[in-house]
């Protein structure tokens, strides 16, 4: 992957990864998730899990699992606003990078 | 390092963050090798690096928090990257690798300019007062000196003048003095002896009046003029090395 990903799409990519499961989702999958999509180490995750709970787009639960408790992510409605908010400014952007790169655009 | 020691040095290392914090990240962990589970403990083991890059990653997060410069267009950085000991098995990471470096090395080198000029501003203020402390008894010791020069200069004058002022006194009292007694000799026909010894005494104090006139009149001519002359001289020659100096 050439592209850098900046801290807002990395959001984008972790809400929409998150909101997939009504129900919440865990850390190891969200990783997993992620990780199928853009190339980011596994330590890359918990710090920004743990600033979108902080900024209230996620929020967390604890839910018993094989014996012991796991936590759980799930979008909180912030979250869903500032995910849709990502999705409307993507569309933009993406549109026009697409646009120029396949040279669709007459300047 | 199995999955225990990694965790424990991991909680080692987050000793200074805040115990909801350490404990929040602990979870994650746990929950995260939990759930890749035993057969996968080696492997993400090697991918999360060490738990110092991880424990780094984390206190970032922490604190890079309100950092707009997270937001920047350079992108997301994984601030660990120039400690990256993830596998050469990690999927298409060379490129990407470099990239963030880029953007890191950018990083760092403002970070470096930053503190260069923070490194000038302070070197200013010291010097700065560094001259107000060295100011301070240069200038009482210049102020001293030219106290002591103006005293001198004053108590000079004041010698001259006393001296002009007793010359003229004594001219005056002497020549008095002579005339009046050499006058009264004349008085004393009774007493030739009196009378001559007053008429000695009368000529002898004419005589040092007329010596003090004469030094009054030297006084006021040539000394005097002398020694302001003298004076400018010495000014003009202090002023001039003065501008020199400066």
């Amino acid at each position: 992957m050439i592209f850098n990903t900046g801290a807002a799409l990395l959001d984008a990519i972790v809400l929409a990864v998150v909101s997939r499961d009504a129900k919440g989702t865990y850390g190891y999958r969200i990783t997993q998730d992620v990780r199928q999509i853009i190339d980011v180490s596994e330590s890359t995750l918990y710090p920004v899990l743990r600033r979108l709970q902080k900024d209230h787009c996620l929020e967390v639960y604890d839910m018993e699992y094989g014996g012991r408790n796991r936590r759980y992510y799930k979008l909180t409605e912030r979250g869903d606003a500032q995910l849709r908010l990502y999705c409307a400014e993507w569309k933009i952007y993406s549109g026009k990078i697409s646009s120029v790169l396949e040279g669709r655009v007459a300047v | 390092m199995n999955r225990e020691e990694f965790l424990k040095k991991l909680e080692a290392l987050l000793y200074d963050i805040s115990p909801v914090e350490r404990e929040n990240a602990l979870e994650y962990y746990r929950d995260y090798f939990e759930d890749a589970g035993p057969e996968n403990e080696a492997i993400v083991i090697r991918e999360l690096g060490s738990p110092e890059r991880v424990a780094r990653t984390i206190r970032d997060g922490l604190y890079g928090e309100s950092d707009a410069g997270e937001y920047t267009e350079q992108g997301y950085r994984d601030q660990c990257n120039d400690t990256m000991q993830a596998p050469a098995g990690s999927f298409g990471q060379s490129s990407d690798t470099r990239s963030q470096n880029d953007g890191k090395s950018t990083e760092k080198a403002e970070e470096k300019q930053k503190k260069k000029t923070n490194w000038d501003a302070s070197k200013i203020i010291l010097v700065v007062i560094l001259c107000i402390l060295l100011a301070v008894p240069v200038g009482g010791f210049l102020v001293g000196l030219a106290g002591t020069i103006l005293g001198l200069v004053i108590a000079f004058f004041a010698v001259i003048f006393a001296a002009v002022i007793t010359a003229v006194s004594l001219t005056v009292a002497g020549i008095a003095t002579g005339v009046g007694m050499i006058f009264a000799s004349f008085f004393m026909i009774g007493s030739p002896g009196n009378a001559l010894l007053t008429a000695g005494t009368g000529f002898l104090m004419l005589a040092v009046g007329i010596l003090c006139l004469i030094f009054s009149v030297w006084a006021c001519g040539s000394l005097i003029p002398a020694v302001f002359k003298g004076i400018g001289k010495l000014f003009r020659k202090l002023f001039s090395r003065g501008g020199a100096r400066a």
